[in-house]
């Protein structure tokens, strides 16, 4: 199964820069699963997106999968 | 509107901040209100037990409404709340009988509420002079206790109103076991919240 | 009486005659300041048929009660007047330190009515008010005309001033303050250029006494404890600035892109926050009092300046099909020297670009094209070639060659960089808003998208029209304290309550705020039909009503207006046509009949 992972604004720290964004999973994850294996703490990463529609962080991730992770931001 | 409902119904009798039977919940949804039916379970409310009804006056079907409708009338018409949580928190409702006022000790406490008034009244279930006195406090606070019954949490959405609720729950039970503990508190932080 | 000085200062400039006026209690305790005192005033002053552009239109400049206390995020006022853009009531405002420095001379603020023999600009401190040829300043833009009445007059004035653009009188130009700080939006930097009045300098070092320092001090502690604590303002905002958006509203698919074709952005990562921080930062900058510090200081290879901020990063880059960040960096630069409102500005270029490619404009302009879009910017300014029609705003200008429903507007006024048809109660607010399309009077965005205060569902209409009322009257009071949007994220009415209490001494409760916004709103009203808008102008483009979003997450979606704005009306305590009751106006004691 294969996820795209994108991590922003202060987020990004936990993602190198010649990261995949492409994960390839063995196992089937949560989102807050995933995040935990990549070292991104839960409370820093409140706004969770999968294919652009907000999911909290036990959503069951499915093949195809595009996830976007925010932490609380605001402005506008 | 149902999913809110029942998600924060559930919540609430699961952290025991109502019992079986106990509590209510309404949003405003501008001159009409969706509030909980008299006696339903929060737990395991269904789409039934939503019963929508006019802010000024009766409708048909009212007496299903809670008993506590006119309370949540008088709240909407009163205040610029878009929900109300009444509920029945263990902690807070003894801390209230002892109190006229609820000083959170934790910082956490402190943060979200500062205060929570206590308010005495003779009768306290859906009586006229909760529905007149009430709201007067609900303007300026978040939440409120009523000495001996439970607690009106106000909010734009229902979760927020849940929040407050959980909240000074969370701040009684810091100081019920604060003092059960009998000894010193080392740095005591809550000293102006009086002024607040 | 704290807070307030009391006195208004009134700028005649046919005949020169200046006074000092005491609006009284009444008048501060029903409007406030800022927003709410200037709509009471123009209500009062400025009605049908005046053009706005003639010199019977006026020019209210206000501070609030809380301007320049140590307030964090006060040092704010708004300018008032008839918009000859949309031809409502409107109000803009801005940070900086001019309001601080005008309340500090001791006014509250400034009416300027009449019209100029030739250019002038009004130096003001606390001993005298004169006015001053400006001829010489005439033509100059934003940066070296306050460079020119600063050097004159000495660094301790601010200046407000308008640029090219003001003076030409084009219709989406704005009134800078403190040379980057933007009264952006409305076209009120034409009404200054009416009245041939270039610039306006004030210094003043008065204290501001609050009535209760020591209440004063507690409430600072409690709000300074969140603005620290939220990871909006204590991370996100220092970090990178209101760009930080681009990401997600494109990852929502509500980011519109060339003239709201489509609701997403190929390349958003190339113009988003985290590229500005990466490749064009060099410094930050707060406004007066401001512990957030937002304001990014950038660099590009040919130019350097402030900003670009979200909304005119998206303005200027994907609403006109343009991903080169420099461009748009460089673009936003001009405006801010031409004295141009950086939405508007894309929003019509972009309008522009699409006539183009429909062939109803007969115009070398295409979408992408970074190239020609800073020579379109002075075009505007200068109101040279089609800049001429662009100056006159989208809303003209798609008229004129037919293409109406190109036009993204409402009531004259550009919408700014969301795509109602992801965020539902943002379309009921951009609908409603008295000042036409924009995303300040009810930022449904927050609970709709970034979870403040909490989450609701984005493509629900259920509930929005009683958020929208909520979030307009709570707006309406924060405009008038005035405060800025940013804390608003943080604490909520319970504290700008209990501050402006500490400032007054006079007691207000949160709900107050409520009621003084919910009167300003409905006055706002008021005047608006006043002037023949009706419920037909509570409207959308027809695109976001009747196209529904072709690719990405908002999918199918368009905006279901009608739902909403039924609800809305009654919600309000208005008739079915948008009026509001005999019964609404005296519970809010406006008796304006």
């Amino acid at each position: 199964m294969q996820v795209e992972l994108k991590l922003f604004a202060s987020l990004r720290k936990y993602q190198s820069k010649g990261d995949r964004t492409r994960i390839d999973l063995k196992e089937t994850l949560t989102v807050g699963q995933l995040l935990q294996k990549k070292g991104v703490p839960l409370e820093e990463a409140p706004l969770v997106l999968v294919n652009g529609v907000r999911v909290d962080h036990d959503y069951q991730l499915r093949d195809g999968d595009a996830v976007s992770v925010f932490p609380l931001i605001g402005g506008g | 509107m149902y999913s809110q409902f029942s998600q924060i119904g559930r919540d609430l009798f699961v952290q025991g901040l109502n019992s079986s039977h106990s509590g209510n919940m309404s949003v405003r949804l501008g001159d009409r209100l969706v509030i909980t039916r008299r006696g339903s379970m929060l737990h395991n409310l269904k789409e039934s037990d939503l019963i929508e009804t006019g802010l000024e006056s009766n409708d048909s079907h009212i007496t299903l409404a809670s008993t506590e409708v006119g309370v949540h009338r008088s709240i909407y018409k009163n205040t610029s709340a878009l929900a109300i949580v009444h509920a029945h928190p263990v902690y807070a409702t003894a801390l209230s009988l002892m109190e006229d006022e609820i000083i959170p000790l934790d910082s956490e406490g402190q943060y979200m509420l500062h205060k929570i008034p206590v308010i005495g009244f003779e009768h306290t279930v859906g009586s006229a002079e909760v529905a007149r006195v009430l709201p007067e406090f609900l303007k300026e606070y978040k939440i409120v206790m009523i000495r001996g019954h439970g607690s009106f949490a106000v909010g734009q959405l229902l979760e927020e109103a849940y929040q407050w609720t959980s909240s000074l729950e969370n701040i009684c039970k810091i100081i019920y076991l604060t003092r059960t503990l009998n000894g010193n508190i080392k740095e005591k932080k809550n000293k102006d919240y009086n002024k607040w | 009486m704290n807070g307030w000085t009391g006195r208004i200062l009134r700028i005649n400039l046919t005949d020169q005659k200046i006074n000092i006026e005491e609006p009284g209690h009444d008048s501060y305790s029903r409007f406030l300041g800022g927003r709410g005192l200037g709509c009471h005033i123009l209500w009062q002053e400025v009605g049908p048929p005046t053009d706005p552009l003639a010199p019977e239109n006026k020019l209210i400049f206000l501070t609030g009660p809380l301007t320049g206390t140590q307030v964090p995020t006060s040092g704010r006022f708004t300018v008032t007047s008839k918009s000859p853009l949309t031809g409502t009531v409107f109000d803009s405002n801005s940070g900086g330190i001019w309001g601080v420095r005008l309340k500090k001379a001791g006014y509250d603020g400034l009416i300027i009515e009449g019209k100029a023999a030739k250019p002038v600009y009004i130096l003001i401190n606390e001993k005298e008010v004169v006015l001053k040829d400006a001829q010489k300043l005439w033509g100059l833009n934003v940066p070296d005309t306050t460079g020119a009445v600063t050097g004159a007059e000495g660094r301790g004035y601010s200046v407000a001033c308008i640029g090219p653009a003001g003076e030409n009188r084009v219709k989406i130009s704005c009134i800078m303050n403190d040379n980057t700080r933007a009264l952006g939006r409305g076209g009120l930097g034409a009404v200054m250029g009416s009245k041939l009045l270039k610039a306006i300098a004030v210094k003043g070092v008065q204290k501001i006494r609050p009535a209760d320092p020591e209440k004063l001090a507690f409430i600072l502690y409690e709000t300074n404890k969140w603005i620290k604590a939220n990871p909006i303002t204590s991370q996100g905002l220092p970090e990178f600035g209101t760009p930080v958006l681009v990401n997600l509203m494109n990852e929502c698919g509500i980011f519109p892109s060339f003239n709201f074709q489509e609701s997403q952005f190929p390349d958003a990562e190339n113009i988003s926050g985290e590229a500005v921080a990466e490749k064009i930062l060099v410094g930050k900058k707060g406004c007066y009092g401001c512990p957030i510090k937002c304001t990014r200081l950038t660099q590009t290879k040919n130019d350097s300046g402030e900003g670009p901020e979200y909304e005119s990063i998206w303005a200027l880059g994907p609403q006109c099909g343009i991903n080169d960040l420099e461009a748009v960096a460089e673009a936003n630069y001009l405006c801010n020297r031409l004295g141009l409102d950086t939405i508007s500005v894309g929003v019509t270029i972009g309008c522009a670009m699409e006539m183009a490619a429909k062939k109803l404009v007969d115009a070398d302009i295409r979408f992408g094209d970074a190239a020609k879009l800073s020579s379109l910017i002075e075009d505007i300014a200068y109101r040279r070639g089609l800049g001429q029609e662009l100056a006159e705003g989208s809303r003209a200008f798609a008229r004129k060659y037919g293409g109406q429903q190109f036009a993204m507007q409402v009531k004259g006024l550009e919408l700014p960089a969301y795509d109602p048809r992801g965020v539902q109660g943002m379309g009921l607010g951009f609908a409603t808003s008295n000042r036409g399309g924009c995303h300040l009077r009810a930022y449904m965005v927050g609970p709709e998208i970034l979870g403040v205060p909490k989450m609701v569902d984005r493509f629900s209409t259920e509930g929005k029209a009683g958020l929208t009322i909520f979030y307009q009257n709570l707006n309406a009071a924060m405009d008038s304290l005035i405060i800025c949007r940013f804390t608003g994220l943080t604490v909520s009415e319970e504290y700008f309550a209990r501050l402006l209490s500490a400032v007054t001494g006079a007691d207000f409760q949160p709900q107050d705020l409520h009621t003084v916004g919910e009167r300003i709103w409905n006055l706002e009203r008021m005047y608006n039909l006043r002037e023949g808008f009706s419920s037909a102008d509570d409207t959308l483009p027809e695109r976001l009503l009747k196209e529904p979003v072709q690719h990405g997450p908002s999918k199918g979606h368009v905006v279901y207006l009608d739902r909403m704005l039924r609800d809305y009306y009654r919600f309000r305590g208005w008739d079915v046509q948008g009026v509001p009751t005999a019964k609404k106006l005296s519970e809010l004691g406006l008796e304006v009949g």
